[in-house]
């Protein structure tokens, strides 16, 4: 049929109404959609098939053939219109800029402008809420890259309940008897089962306050990249609440994710209320269902103001929920650093491991190295302090 | 129905019948199943290019509803593989029956029984892909769940879906003689291998909207007044929203709605009969809890 060899002619052949649909492929790759020639072809099908009846029509048949993933179906959408509605072939850079400025929301500036002024005068860790949008960059990173292929040959396990097929193990006797069965009972030929290792789920808990304001980005980064390599992640924000990113960030494209999730979350550098949002996270039964048995990462610098109590007993709470409760903070940089705030202190006991969280290689090396369970960071730091 | 007629294997003109995807909508109508444009225009697609179509959505928003009816619509019998962790090959295309075989080659005592007679189909036990792959016109395959399945089955069923042949050692590379129709089904508990989604056309199932959900319900549940509906379609729309493990699906609301008027019928106060059937739509312990303090507000909500 007329309609399959379509693609093979030369581009400048193709009538013209078939090369604007086309050049939709390359306009979409531009803003980090995949699409597959196979799609595309799929795609200029619809189009024969619909008879291009309407725009609103070839849309839907957009949406079908050349599947979008589904959290950015409405960016999709836009850049559909954009594209068929002539302005975006003159400059695609210009539509990807426009684009984000609608998606933005309407905060107002000079508000937000006063509260980071006000913010970078006051204390780091106040309780000032802060609706400020912050522009985020990515960049492509190889030691992240790096650390994700080992990452996936190394990441904590535990022994799974359910035991399958496997070349040792406990005699799978089912199994062993239907091969049996198949011989009439000549050839013995034994299958084993085993319980499967299954990977432990990941809680990245990321403060968002001012004073981890440097290193933030970094922390979303990471958090995107273990997000990516395994199979059960959910990434939270504290600052003066508690924000869910998982899906915001489930988005491969790391420049796009980085951008939504800068957006999502309302209140970027702003103060540090780390003990009631831990506290609001744990009485959602949802999180604590999936902090039991899971490593859970805390990239926070621990500096909270007032009286700690209420942090110490939601992170011993979780230190007992939780395989393994790992604190990586920036301040640990410092070779004199010790714990002393009265909440570090207190905290100390609870914890596996404090880190430092300053310099991503340390840190993507200490993750590599979760599997092995070390001594309790108590006494990693009691031995420190001689 | 003018359905009915085509299930001796005349399915084939019945695609070639349906003219655009509206036409196909105005059917699913009649057959009580309520869908949205995007999902008429991507069955649509999947049956002209005969692609199979893989449907992606939180559980309980009608998928499999979807491949039921679709089945029902073309008249063909529905032939449904439930993917889970640990199924194999053996599971989905085909097996030989070893037990028979091994009594057919007794039975036959001093003779030596021919290959050819040990490996027909009548030892042959036919699983679902197979089943589909021998009647593609009188059958349709529903795969449920893949994301449940492994890796290596999700690439297994890659090459099946890109040339439709399954190759048995014994007998030789069996291929269907038309593209079959099949539907994938996916809950999205893990990202699909990108390989597979582009072999298929795609359709993101969402909730339908508050309006549409009401007819939904009362094209399920009969004797459910309109008001009802309306007002257990707004409540469940608040409920979604508030990140439940397991917020209700369309089949919960429609439970929930019938729930209520009996209750209601009984008793004669509306907002406590929605409320004590809440059971029917929230089955998790967890969600109950965290849904307690929000659920008076929900429901005055949708009632205003």
């Amino acid at each position: 049929m007329s309609k399959q060899c379509i693609a093979s002619h030369a581009f400048t052949e193709l009538p013209p109404g078939v090369r604007q649909l086309v050049a939709l492929a390359p306009f979409l790759r531009q803003h980090g959609f995949a699409v597959a020639p196979e799609q595309l072809i799929n795609f200029l099908s619809a189009a024969y098939w619909l008879e291009a009846r309407s725009m609103e029509a070839m849309r839907l048949a957009g949406r079908a053939t050349l599947a979008p993933p589904p959290e950015r179906l409405l960016e999709f959408d836009r850049l559909f219109r954009l594209f068929f509605s002539g302005k975006a072939s003159a400059s695609a850079t210009r539509a990807h800029d426009e684009l984000h400025s609608v998606a933005e929301p309407q905060a107002d500036d000079s508000v937000a402008a006063g509260l980071k002024a006000r913010e970078l005068k006051g204390t780091a860790a106040s309780n000032a809420e802060l609706l400020a949008v912050r522009p985020m960059e990515a960049r492509v990173d190889s030691q992240l890259r790096q650390f994700a292929s080992a990452w996936v040959r190394r990441r904590p396990e535990r022994k799974g309940f359910r035991s399958r097929r496997s070349k040792a193990g406990t005699i799978d006797l089912r199994n062993s008897l239907r091969q049996l069965s198949r011989y009439d009972g000549d050839v013995l030929e034994l299958r084993f089962r085993r319980r499967q290792p299954r990977t432990r789920r990941v809680l990245v808990l990321i403060d968002i306050s001012g004073s981890m304001k440097q290193y933030t980005e970094e922390y979303l980064r990471l958090a995107h990249t273990l997000l990516h390599a395994t199979p059960r992640v959910e990434v939270l924000c504290i600052g003066t609440r508690l924000t869910s990113i998982t899906d915001t960030l489930r988005e491969r494209d790391l420049d796009s994710a980085l951008k939504r999730a800068s957006d999502q979350v309302a209140d970027w550098d702003g103060g540090t209320r780390i003990g009631p949002a831990l506290a609001e996270l744990l009485e959602n039964m949802r999180y604590v269902s999936f902090v039991r048995g899971a490593v859970v990462l805390m990239l926070s610098d621990g500096l909270e103001p007032g009286t700690p109590s209420v942090l110490v007993d939601a992170v011993a709470r979780l230190a007992r929920l939780c395989w393994r409760l790992v604190w990586a903070t920036p301040l640990a940089a410092d070779p004199q650093y010790r714990p002393y705030t009265p909440a570090m202190r207190a905290m100390l006991p609870h914890l596996s491991d404090l880190v430092d969280g300053a310099s991503q290689r340390s840190l993507l090396s200490f993750l590599l190295g979760l599997r092995r369970t070390g001594e309790p960071a108590a006494v990693v730091w009691a031995a420190a302090k001689q | 129905m003018n359905t009915a007629r085509t299930a001796d294997g005349s399915g084939e003109d019945l695609v070639a019948s349906i003219a655009s995807p509206e036409a196909l909508d105005e059917r699913l109508v009649s057959l009580a199943y309520l869908g949205d444009e995007g999902l008429a225009t991507a069955l649509f697609l999947a049956l002209k290019l005969g692609k199979p179509l893989l449907l992606e959505g939180a559980a309980g928003v009608g998928k499999t509803e979807a491949a039921k009816v679709l089945a029902a619509l073309l008249g063909r019998d529905l032939v449904r593989l439930q993917c889970y962790e640990g199924i194999d090959a053996s599971h989905a295309l085909y097996e030989w029956n070893y037990q028979r075989q091994l009594l057919a080659i007794r039975g036959l005592a001093h003779e030596t029984p021919s290959e050819a007679d040990l490996y027909s189909d009548k030892y042959l036990i036919a699983r679902p892909l197979l089943q589909v792959l021998r009647a593609p016109t009188r059958k349709i395959l529903l795969i449920d769940e893949v994301d449940r399945a492994d890796d290596e089955f999700e690439a297994f069923l890659l090459e099946f879906l890109s040339d439709f042949t399954i190759s048995i050692p014994e007998i030789g590379t069996l291929s269907a003689s038309s593209r079959p129709v099949i539907v994938l089904t996916s809950n999205r508990t893990r990202e699909l291998h990108d390989a597979l989604r582009r072999r298929c056309i795609f359709h993101w199932m969402s909730y339908p909207d508050a309006e549409r959900e009401a007819r939904i319900i009362m094209l399920r549940a009969a004797g459910v007044a309109e008001a009802t509906a309306l007002v257990v379609a707004r409540a469940v729309l608040g409920l979604r929203s508030l990140q439940l493990t397991k917020p209700p699906g369309i089949a919960e609301a429609v439970e929930w709605a019938s729930a209520a008027t009996l209750l209601e019928q009984s008793e004669g106060q509306w907002p406590a009969a929605f409320k004590r059937s809440i059971g029917v739509a929230i089955k998790n312990e967890e969600d109950m809890v965290r849904l307690a303090p929000e659920l008076d507000s929900i429901l005055a909500q949708a009632c205003s």
